[in-house]
C-alpha cells in the first residue's frame, strides 16, 4: 500500500541506553496514517521501550518522536492526547467490574459524563465485553481482560493506537479475537503501532514491519520486502514422534547439518533451512535413515521467522511456544 | 489547569478509597485486628496498671492552703493515701518554694484565697510521676466541689489545669521522668489509643501499598500517558492515606468508646488531633514509599519492619513506663510516641493548647519527612516511579 499523506508518527534517531544495556539504538521509523506498522522483535529487543518513547513516557537519551507534528518531549501532552496506549502489563483493576475501570479511566482522560457514557459503550462494543461489563475484572478470562486492556487504550478516540504485546499468555481463540479486533480498528482507519514476538500476528495484521533486535532495527520495509530478505529458507514442520525425540543420534545429525538452531515443541520439530532448496536433501535423508515417518509433514514458505533466523542466526522465540495464529 | 488537576486528584484518591472499601482484607487487618489486640492486651496487662501502684517512699508534699473550703478536702484526701503521700503544711508559699528548691518536699500544693479567681496549683517538676498522681487524685475532689456549689464551676475547670510555676525542681535523678498520661490510664484506656496510633500508620500503609501496585502494573504508566502528571498522582495517594488512617481512628474510637468505655477526649480537639494523626502516619508511610522501589510487598515489608520498631520505642507495645528510662528519654522525638502522648492527655481532659510539646514533635516530623519525601522523589531517576 503505498501512501502519500503526511506520516502521522515520526520516529526519529531515538537512543535509549539503561546503564550499560543499549535499549534502543538509533532507531528511526514513520507511520502513516490508518497504517497498522508492527514492531517485531525477541524478548528485550526494545519494543516496550520504544513505546514507552512514542507515548511520552520515558525520555529518550537523544533523538525524537513526533505524533500528528507535535513532539513527544516538548509538546508531551498535546502528542498523548493523540495517542491511546495498551501496555504489555495489565494496567486495570481486577477488584474492579470492567464499567467501573472504564469510568475511572475515561475520567482521568478527561472525558466529561455524558461523553464517558458514549464511548464506554462504543469501546465495549469494539472488544466485544457488553455482557460482562458488570463483572468484577478477577472473574475475566485472561482473553477478556486482554480486551479490557484495550478498550481502556481505545477511550478518548485516539488517532493512533500503540499495542504491546496484546496477545500475551492467552489461548490460540481469545487471541483470534483480539486479532479481529484490531483488524476491525484497523479497517475503520486508525493508526496502530502493533509490537509483537509472534511473527503470525505482525504478518496477519501489518503492512509494514520493523525487526527489532538489540535495540537495533535489523530490517523494514512492506512486508513483502521483508520476508523476500529470507530469501530461499524454508521451514520444515515434522511431526514430533516418539521414536524421533528419543533418538539422539538423530537430533545430534540434525543439529550438526544445520547452521540454526532447531526449534522443537510438544507437538512438532520445526526445521528452519535458511538455505533452503539447497539443504533439503541431506535433511530428509537424514529423516529417512532414522525411520522417521514423513506423514503429516508440511512445508513452510518463508515468513518473518524465518527473516528474523537468517539475519541473526537465531530463533525469534524460546522453543516451544504455545499457540500458533492460524 | 488548577481544575482538571483537582479533579484528577479526587478521582484516584475516591477510587483508592473504593477499592479498600470493597476489599474485606481492609476489614480484617484494619479493623478487626486491632481490636482484637486491644482486647487481648486490656485483659491480659490489666495487672501492669492496676490502681495500688506504690512508690517505694511515700512522696513529700507541701500544702499551703488560703481558702479551707477547698484546702480541708484536698487535705483530707492527701491524708487518707498515706502509701503515697506524707504532707506537710506551709503558712505561705515562700517556705515552700525554699523547701521544694532543698528538695525537702517532692512537691507542692498551693490552694489561693480567692479559688473562684485563681486556680489551685500543683508545684512540682513538669511531667513527672508526682505531678501526674496528684493531678489525678486530686481531679476527683475537685469534681466534687464544682458539684457542690454552682459558682464554683467555673474555677473548678481552671483547677483540674495543672499549673507549674517557674520554681520547680531541677534535681530529677532519683524520680522517673515520663510524660504519659500514666497515672489515670487503665489497660483498656492505654491499649486502645496505643493500638490506635501504631495501626494507624498501618492503615496508610495500605494505602500506599495500593498506589505502589499501579506502579509495578503498569497502571501508572497508563494513567500518566493520560496527561496526569506523578505529583498529581502521588498527591492523590497520600491524601487516599491521609483518609485511611482517619478513618481507622475513628472506627477505633467509637468501637472502644461503646465497648471498653475508652475516653478520647472532648471531640473539639480529637477531631484536629486525629487530622494531624492522620497527616503524620501517611507522611511516616510516603516517606517508606520514597526510599525504597516502587513495589507493594517491599512497601508492606518496610512498612511492618520500621512501625513494629517504632510502634514499641513510642510505647504502643510495652507501655512507656515499663521500658528502660534511658530509652524513654531518648524517643521523645518519635511522632507515633508523641502522638499517644497527645491521646493520652486530650483522653485525660487536657485541651489541644496544652499539647504544645507533642504538637511540636509532631509538626516538625511531618515537615521533615514531607519534606525530604518531595526532595528525594524530584531527584530520584523518573522510571523508578
Ligand atoms: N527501566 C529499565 N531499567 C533498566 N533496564 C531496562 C529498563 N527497561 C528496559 N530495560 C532493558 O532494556 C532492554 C529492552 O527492554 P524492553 O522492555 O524495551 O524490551 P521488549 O522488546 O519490550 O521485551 P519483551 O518482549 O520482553 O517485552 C532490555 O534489555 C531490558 O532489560
Ligand atoms: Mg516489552
Amino acid at each position: 500500500m503505498t501512501n502519500h499523506a503526511d506520516p502521522i508518527v515520526v520516529v526519529d534517531g531515538l537512543f535509549k541506553q539503561y546503564g550499560k544495556v543499549t535499549a534502543v539504538n538509533n532507531l528511526s521509523f514513520i507511520v502513516y496514517p490508518g497504517e497498522t506498522f508492527g514492531l517485531l522483535g525477541p524478548n528485550g529487543a526494545g519494543k516496550t521501550t520504544t513505546l514507552g518513547i512514542i507515548s511520552g513516557l520515558i525520555r529518550p537519551d537523544n533523538g525524537d518522536v513526533t505524533v500528528g507534528g507535535f513532539s513527544v518531549t516538548k509538546d508531551t501532552q498535546k502528542a498523548q492526547r493523540l495517542l491511546g496506549v495498551v501496555p504489555q502489563g495489565l494496567a486495570l483493576y481486577e477488584d474492579l467490574t470492567a464499567r467501573q475501570n472504564l469510568t475511572y479511566f475515561a475520567r482521568l482522560r478527561g472525558l466529561h459524563q455524558a461523553e464517558i457514557k458514549r464511548q464506554i459503550a462504543q469501546v465495549l462494543e469494539i472488544t466485544g465485553l457488553e455482557d460482562a461489563v458488570d463483572q468484577k475484572v478477577r472473574k475475566y478470562s485472561g482473553g477478556m481482560k486482554r480486551r479490557l486492556n484495550i478498550a481502556i487504550g481505545l477511550l478518548g478516540n485516539p488517532k493512533v493506537l500503540l499495542l504491546d504485546e496484546p496477545t500475551v499468555g492467552i489461548d490460540p481463540q481469545a487471541r483470534r479475537h483480539i486479532l479481529d479486533a484490531v483488524r476491525r480498528l484497523a479497517d475503520n482507519g486508525m493508526t496502530i503501532i502493533y509490537t509483537s514476538h509472534y511473527m503470525e500476528e505482525v504478518e496477519y495484521l501489518c503492512e509494514r514491519v520493523s525487526i527489532m533486535d538489540h535495540g537495533l532495527i535489523i530490517a523494514q520495509g512492506p512486508l513483502y520486502e521483508v520476508r523476500a530478505l529470507a530469501g530461499d529458507s524454508v521451514v520444515l514442520r515434522v511431526p514430533a514422534t516418539d521414536e524421533l525425540l528419543n533418538d539422539p543420534e538423530a537430533l545430534d545429525r540434525l543439529k550438526k547439518a544445520l547452521p540454526a538452531p532447531l526449534e522443537p515443541s510438544h507437538a512438532e520439530l520445526r526445521i528452519i533451512l535458511t538455505k533452503g532448496s539447497e539443504q533439503a536433501p541431506e535433511i530428509l535423508n537424514i529423516l529417512v535413515e532414522h525411520q522417521v515417518s514423513l506423514n503429516g509433514m508440511q512445508i513452510e514458505a518463508p515468513n518473518l521467522e524465518t527473516v528474523f533466523l537468517s539475519l541473526t542466526g537465531k530463533a525469534l522465540r524460546d522453543n516451544g511456544s504455545e499457540a500458533s495464529a492460524s | 489547569m488548577i481544575l482538571r488537576t483537582m479533579r484528577d486528584i479526587g478521582t484516584i484518591t475516591m477510587n483508592q478509597l473504593k477499592r479498600l472499601v470493597i476489599d474485606p482484607a481492609t476489614y480484617i487487618w484494619l479493623f478487626t485486628l486491632p481490636l482484637l489486640i486491644t482486647y487481648v492486651l486490656g485483659i491480659s496487662l490489666n495487672s501492669l496498671f492496676a490502681p495500688e501502684f506504690k512508690p517505694i517512699r511515700p512522696y513529700n508534699v507541701g500544702l499551703v492552703q488560703h481558702s479551707p473550703i477547698v484546702g480541708a478536702p484536698i487535705m483530707e484526701r492527701l491524708e487518707s493515701l498515706p502509701q503515697l503521700f506524707t504532707v506537710t503544711v506551709y503558712d505561705d508559699e515562700e517556705s515552700m518554694q525554699t523547701d521544694l528548691a532543698d528538695n525537702i518536699i517532692t512537691a507542692g500544693v498551693v490552694v489561693p484565697a480567692d479559688p473562684l479567681v485563681h486556680p489551685v496549683r500543683v508545684v512540682s517538676t513538669p511531667e513527672s510521676i508526682v505531678n501526674q498522681i496528684l493531678y489525678s487524685v486530686l481531679r476527683p475532689v475537685l469534681d466534687q466541689l464544682m458539684i457542690m456549689s454552682a459558682e464554683t464551676v467555673q474555677f473548678t475547670t481552671e483547677v483540674t489545669k495543672t499549673q507549674l510555676t517557674t520554681n520547680t525542681r531541677s534535681n530529677t535523678e532519683n524520680e522517673p521522668k515520663t510524660t504519659v498520661a500514666w497515672a489515670q490510664a487503665d489497660s483498656f484506656q492505654y491499649y486502645s489509643l496505643a493500638i490506635a496510633v501504631m495501626f494507624a500508620m498501618y492503615a496508610a500503609n495500605v494505602a500506599m501499598q495500593y498506589l505502589a501496585a499501579d506502579f509495578t502494573s503498569g497502571t501508572f504508566g497508563r494513567i500518566r500517558s493520560f496527561g496526569v502528571t506523578r505529583s498529581r498522582y502521588l498527591f492523590a495517594g497520600y491524601l487516599s492515606a491521609v483518609i485511611m488512617s482517619v478513618l481507622f481512628v475513628t472506627v477505633m474510637t467509637v468501637v472502644t468508646k461503646v465497648f471498653f468505655g475508652v475516653r478520647w477526649g472532648a471531640l473539639s480537639a480529637w477531631l484536629p488531633f486525629t487530622l494531624l494523626c492522620g497527616f503524620t502516619s501517611a507522611a511516616i508511610t510516603y516517606f517508606i514509599l520514597s526510599i525504597v522501589p516502587a513495589n507493594p510487598k517491599i512497601i508492606d515489608g518496610a512498612g511492618t519492619l520500621v512501625f513494629n520498631f517504632i510502634a514499641f520505642l513510642g510505647g504502643s507495645t510495652a507501655p512507656l513506663p515499663a521500658l528502660p528510662q534511658w530509652l524513654v528519654s531518648f524517643t521523645t522525638w518519635l511522632p507515633n510516641r508523641a502522638l499517644l502522648e497527645g491521646y493520652l492527655r486530650l483522653s485525660s481532659g487536657a485541651d489541644l493548647a496544652s499539647l504544645s510539646n507533642e504538637l511540636t514533635v509532631i509538626s516538625i516530623s511531618l515537615v521533615v519527612l514531607l519534606g525530604l519525601s518531595l526532595i528525594i522523589n524530584s531527584v530520584r531517576p523518573k522510571g523508578a516511579l
